[in-house]
């Protein structure tokens, strides 16, 4: 890890005045003393740091900056979590595990508590990919901006199986997956002093449209919220992960379902994949064949079957599609 | 199956062994050198498996002979 | 030498516990009865260094801080194959704050060629880490890039690149070592067979033993590299100064590290003392004094500064060993009523670019079979050196030969525990079925795959079997010191199993004093020489002599307290730290007492191992005897996800007579938890585009936390054989060999469908499903 300078922010202001550079702009470039990036839990940062992946001259810490800790609910403007919230905290919130139960499982099954006291929601969401080829300073790879994805004839269990034709990575966060569920929105401040909103699709980039950013952000900008509508009468919802251990870790595979029930009917479906593709995705087929129809273990198959339609396993994970289907079903029929 | 003690074979002084039995006459004695596919080898002159003429590091290689070998006192 | 008769418990308590006469020397202590007897030895006393280890008080290797100390960081290829055109350390030398830089060379100045990725090729030593480190990154090599294979299938290609490619040349004085491996006249990156071990070579006709079979299973096992991930990396702190070399080191053999580094520098082995207090794990990897020894020595002789070089994880991971893979080919052939009738083996393994991928010895002695031979070959590949790994080859050759036995127990419609009960002639082994089959609850095991629903539970059992080795250069110190203290010392080391505290029980029993009036001096090469801590030999090794000077001490200090109690010191004993004449309860004087009135100021004795009693001394210090296991798993197999998930296992075990019945235990539950993760998680990720290591760290190498470990009862069975003055031997080995293929056998039970192939991961649980 090489020398670098600490700075504590006192406002977002002054955090967004002082950074240079996001964690994608000097990714994999030789220490700059020049270049000032944010630290929230710094989980992730430490990391990239200690592979040599990300060198800065100086690190802004936005972790005490105030009012970025807060979580609020009305029944008009839904739930608005700051940035700076830990993992742990949201984790023991009982409104989030009666209204949003989702969140409530894919939160508590992040991390270990450890972390999860030092995590924080805004980080966790800009945090880089865990893929084993992007972690090592020595593969050039397509997500640190070369022409490769090594994982596409290498080593690829852990690694997606759709939408994964140029960078086979899987985003990280598997908070996401439960946000995006509940068709939650980042708020964003930029350094001109504005706020912009952007719902959590718009948040991520697919490597396709750009191959070093797995988000939106630019350097002069910050993550100060995510904010997700109130649920509607009627909604349910859950989260499975399956990761290679219960313990500890990466999902291998990890789904969320939110579905607006009236009776046993579903009005609507949410069932969004993580680790499946290299960004948290909707599955608009599972969605289609739970829309409409009374929940029962038949439809929650024939969602999981949808929910793997165009899967374009690599030759060391096709493993992950049948459980993809299985966990589906399984989060649907616990949902309900 | 041969028990070889380095100490009276043709082994260079540098051929160490680590047996899957442990030292057997340990202390201070080198470890025994046994045919044994579960035996490690290494030369404590090249600190690793290949030994200081790049070779590798082989009780049937390093014997007299061999242009690293050493003679034991 | 002059001999006694005496008699020694024999057997196992509960089965057929009696007694056996030996003839062993006249300087033996009488025999200890069985543990239920004894006062210290055989309890669950708490370990010496407990509190230190959990406050942080304990000082490891790593904690080393010497006045002036400077620290080194290892540069390390980043290529699995080239030849070094040029290596320049300029920039390195010239960073502010770095002391020293040094190059790996040849005596002659020869580069090494690089044979794999994290290679150490020169080290900085510096006023910091985080200095050592920047400055060995501006380390620049030139290379001549070359060809290489990391996979063991591809190495064995006749095409593949040559991992060893130069020749072996002859001296120029002439002589001639006979043989090449460049690959024109060797099997390329195979070699081998090794059609022997230990216990012999091949036997019998394979030929007529299968003619005679009635059943024959024929299979091919496979096992992943596993590493060893010690808490406390390899590593250590060296302050050389004139004519006095001291190693700090976290090993499993001080005197190994002292003889390495006294060959390696050619200098008197007075001159290099090693200490090792407490060591953070080793499982077998920890033996040498490494490329890290000799490292450390040259950057401190350089500096005139003491140096401390230890490895971080990934480099523990890519370069300091592991235990080896193998493609293990059997064939074994059986009749009817259950006899085996030829066994036939054969198999690959990578150790990377060293040897010693064998499968071990499993197949050819756990069960009689007339009929047997072995081939088993080793594949370079361009990947770092192998090492021992607990009970090298046994857990690799276990997981096939285990499921092949169960897989012949049900095509002969028999269970697996009965089956054992006819082919398994060990004593011990019997005692441990019955007893470990009644505490698992074995009788719940149904038929493969008959559980209904998508969540199966399965049930398997596997044994072992693991030499009873001693160690005879084994040689312990006893001192009483006047003011009243009791010590024991010897170079043997505690790599974290709990010798310290046995050896303070041992002289504590016979002293006939409390625990903790002993204070435990080892690790430490200027005490008299003990032995490594490998090949579970350090108990059966140490603490015999350990008493047996504490016996001498004892009769010394009878001999005086006699004269001044006006008594015959044969009357004379201690108990509960009180000395006194049996005859006369009157005559007594308290064991401190004795002490502050002994005639010097220390009485000091030593001891050395002795060959095991009645004549049992095998060739090599082999001890008689062996040391069997029978352990049990449970499972639960998710058969939509493919999940397994380990619910329970038994263990039962012997290890002569336990000293500590906790440490005992503490080790089994440390095997077991390593054996289950050789059977689901851990396995090394090598990309065969780049020959890198992908998961080297202790994230996405997956060892198992807490949530993964299963609940483990273990019974420890007391089998005494009167072979020592304790009697004792090791478990460490024992307690990681069988667990693997008890859990492979109940996924089996659990799904109806045999996996060959660990870790037995979603992955390979799905294909053996046909669900992919």
């Amino acid at each position: 890890m090489n020398k670098f300078s600490w700075y504590e922010a006192k406002s977002v202001e002054d955090a967004l005045d002082k950074v240079n550079a996001t964690a994608s702009d000097i990714l994999g470039k030789r220490p700059n003393e020049s270049s000032v990036i944010f630290k929230a839990g710094g989980i992730d940062l430490m990391d990239l740091m200690k592979e040599g992946l990300v060198n800065p001259g100086t690190i802004v810490n936005i972790k005490k900056i105030p009012d970025l800790d807060k979580i609020e609910f009305d029944e008009k403007n839904g739930l608005r979590i700051g940035a700076n919230v830990n993992l742990a905290t949201l984790e023991g919130n009982s409104l989030i595990k009666d209204k949003y139960l989702a969140l409530h499982l894919a939160v508590g099954h992040a991390g270990t508590p450890q972390l999860r006291n030092s995590a924080t929601l805004g980080g966790n969401l800009a945090q880089r990919t865990r893929c084993w080829y992007f972690r090592s300073l020595e593969h050039q790879c397509f997500r640190k901006g070369s022409g490769t994805c090594f994982a596409q004839k290498g080593e690829n269990e852990f690694h997606a199986i759709m939408k994964n034709e140029t960078c086979a990575s899987v985003h990280s966060s598997s908070v996401s997956t439960a946000l995006m569920a509940f068709n939650a929105s980042v708020e964003i401040a930029t350094s001109d002093g504005k706020k912009r909103k952007v719902r959590m699709e718009e948040f991520f980039v697919h490597p396709e449209v750009d191959s070093r950013s797995e988000n939106i952000l630019n350097s002069n900008e910050l993550i100060t919220a995510v904010v997700i509508p109130a649920p509607k009468a009627g909604t349910k919802s859950y989260y499975i992960k399956q990761g290679a251990r219960e313990s500890h870790d990466w999902a291998m595979a990890d789904v969320a379902v939110v579905m607006e029930m009236s009776g046993s009917n579903c009005s609507k479906a949410e069932v969004v994949l993580g680790a499946a593709a290299p960004i948290p995705i909707r599955s608009k087929e599972a969605n289609g064949v739970l829309t409409g129809k009374s929940i029962n273990e038949t439809v929650a198959i024939a969602a999981g079957e949808a929910s793997m339609k165009g899967a374009t396993p690599l030759s060391g994970n096709a493993y992950k599609v049948p459980i993809f289907k299985t966990i589906v079903k399984r989060a649907i029929l616990k949902s309900v | 199956m041969k028990k070889v003690n380095p100490i009276d074979a043709k082994f260079c002084r540098f051929l160490k062994a680590k047996n899957p039995f442990g030292t057997l006459e340990g202390g201070d004695n080198d470890w025994y050198v046994l045919e044994d596919s579960n035996t490690i080898y290494w030369c404590v002159k090249s600190n690793g498996a290949g030994g200081p003429d790049n070779g590798p590091v082989d009780p049937r290689l390093c014997i007299s002979g061999r242009r690293c070998y050493k003679q034991r006192d | 030498m002059d001999t006694k008769k005496i008699k020694l418990p024999y057997g196992i308590p509960g089965h057929n516990l009696g007694e056996i006469e030996r003839d062993i020397p006249v300087t033996e202590p009488p025999a200890w009865p069985i543990n239920e007897k004894l006062k210290v030895v055989g309890k669950p006393v708490k370990r010496y260094d407990a509190l230190a280890k959990v406050t942080g008080k304990a000082k490891f290797t790593a904690d080393m801080q010497l006045s002036g100390m400077l620290y080194a960081k290892f540069f390390r290829s980043n290529t699995p194959k080239a030849k070094i055109k040029s290596i320049n350390t300029n920039k390195a030398k010239d960073f502010p704050g770095v002391y020293a830089v040094e190059v790996m060379k040849s005596d002659e100045g020869e580069l090494p060629e690089v044979k794999f990725v994290g290679q150490p090729l020169a080290a900085v030593a510096a006023s910091s880490l985080a200095i050592a480190e920047e400055a060995a990154k501006l380390i620049e090599v030139e290379y001549d890039y070359e060809d290489f294979v990391v996979d063991v299938e591809e190495a064995q290609r006749s095409e593949a690149p040559i991992v060893h490619a130069v020749a072996i040349s002859a001296q120029t004085d002439g002589g001639d070592v006979g043989v090449t491996h460049d690959g024109s006249q060797t099997n390329g990156n195979i070699v081998g067979p090794s059609t022997g071990s230990f216990f012999g070579g091949p036997r019998g006709s394979l030929d007529e033993g299968f003619k005679e079979a009635d059943i024959i299973v024929e299979r091919v096992y496979r096992t992943q590299v596993h590493t060893h991930v010690p808490l406390e990396t390899h590593g250590v702190v060296v302050d050389w100064k004139p004519g006095n070399m001291t190693v700090y080191a976290s090993t499993q053999s001080t005197a190994g590290v002292r003889n390495e580094m006294a060959e390696y520098f050619g200098i008197s082995k007075s001159e290099v003392r090693v200490i090792s207090e407490f060591t953070g794990g080793g499982f077998g990897a920890k033996h040498s004094a490494g490329v890290f020894g000799p490292m450390a020595a040259k950057l401190s002789k350089a500096t005139g500064r003491p140096v401390w070089l230890m490895l971080d994880r990934k480099e523990e991971h890519m370069a300091e060993g592991y235990r080896p893979n193998s493609i293990h080919y059997l064939k074994i052939g059986a009749k009817k009523n259950g006899n085996l009738t030829a066994i036939q083996q054969r198999s690959h393994g990578t150790a990377g670019i060293a040897l010693g991928a064998g499968v071990g010895r499993i197949a050819q002695v756990l069960y009689e079979c007339p009929n047997f031979s072995t081939e088993q070959y080793d594949v370079y590949t361009n990947a770092g050196p192998g090492a021992a790994w607990r009970a090298p080859g046994n857990a690799q050759g276990a997981f096939g030969f285990e499921q092949a036995i169960d897989e012949i127990a049900e095509k002969l419609g028999m269970d697996p525990v009965s089956y054992r009960d006819i082919i398994d002639k060990s004593e011990i082994r019997k005692v441990e079925r019955q007893q470990g089959a009644e505490k698992f609850g074995w009788s719940r095991r149904k038929a493969a795959g008959s559980d209904s629903g998508a969540i199966k539970k399965g049930f398997g059992m596997a044994q072992s079997t693991w030499p009873r080795f001693v160690t005879l250069d084994s040689t312990a110190e006893v001192r009483l010191m006047q003011g009243g203290a009791v010590e024991i010392r010897s170079s043997v080391q505690d790599m974290g199993t709990g010798t310290k505290t046995i050896l303070g029980q041992v002289v504590a029993e016979e002293l006939g004093i409390p625990v903790d009036y002993v204070t435990v001096l080892i690790g430490d090469t200027y005490f008299p020489a003990g032995p490594a801590s490998g090949g579970s030999v350090a108990t059966g090794s140490i603490t015999p002599p350990a008493r047996n000077a504490a016996y001498k001490a004892k009769l010394e200090l009878l001999e005086q307290v006699a004269k001044k109690l006006k008594s015959d010191p044969a009357n004379l004993t201690i108990e509960d730290a009180k000395i006194f004449d049996k005859t006369d309860g009157s005559k007594a004087i308290s064991f401190k007492d004795a002490l502050q009135g002994m005639r010097t100021s220390q009485i000091i004795t030593n001891a050395s191992r002795s060959d095991d009693y009645g004549g049992f001394k095998q060739e090599w210090g082999l001890a008689y005897g062996d040391l069997g296991s029978v352990q049990f798993a449970e499972v639960t197999v998710d058969t939509e996800t493919g999940f397994v998930k380990v619910d329970k296992i038994v263990a039962a075990h012997s290890c002569g007579r336990p000293l500590n019945i906790a440490h005992v235990k503490s080790q089994i539950n440390g095997g077991v938890i390593q054996g289950l993760s050789f059977a689901l998680y851990e396995y090394r990720v090598m990309d065969k585009q780049t020959g890198f290591m992908m998961n080297a760290n202790v994230d996405q190498y997956k060892l198992p936390y807490s949530m993964e470990i299963p609940e483990i009862e273990s019974i420890v069975i007391e089998d005494y054989s009167g072979t020592s003055s304790t009697d004792a031997y090791g478990i460490g080995e024992p307690a990681n060999i069988a667990t693997a293929v008890a859990i492979a056998n109940a996924v089996y039970n659990a799904i109806g469908v045999r996996i060959y192939e660990i870790p037995i991961t979603p992955d390979k649980v799905l294909k053996a499903l046909n669900k992919i």
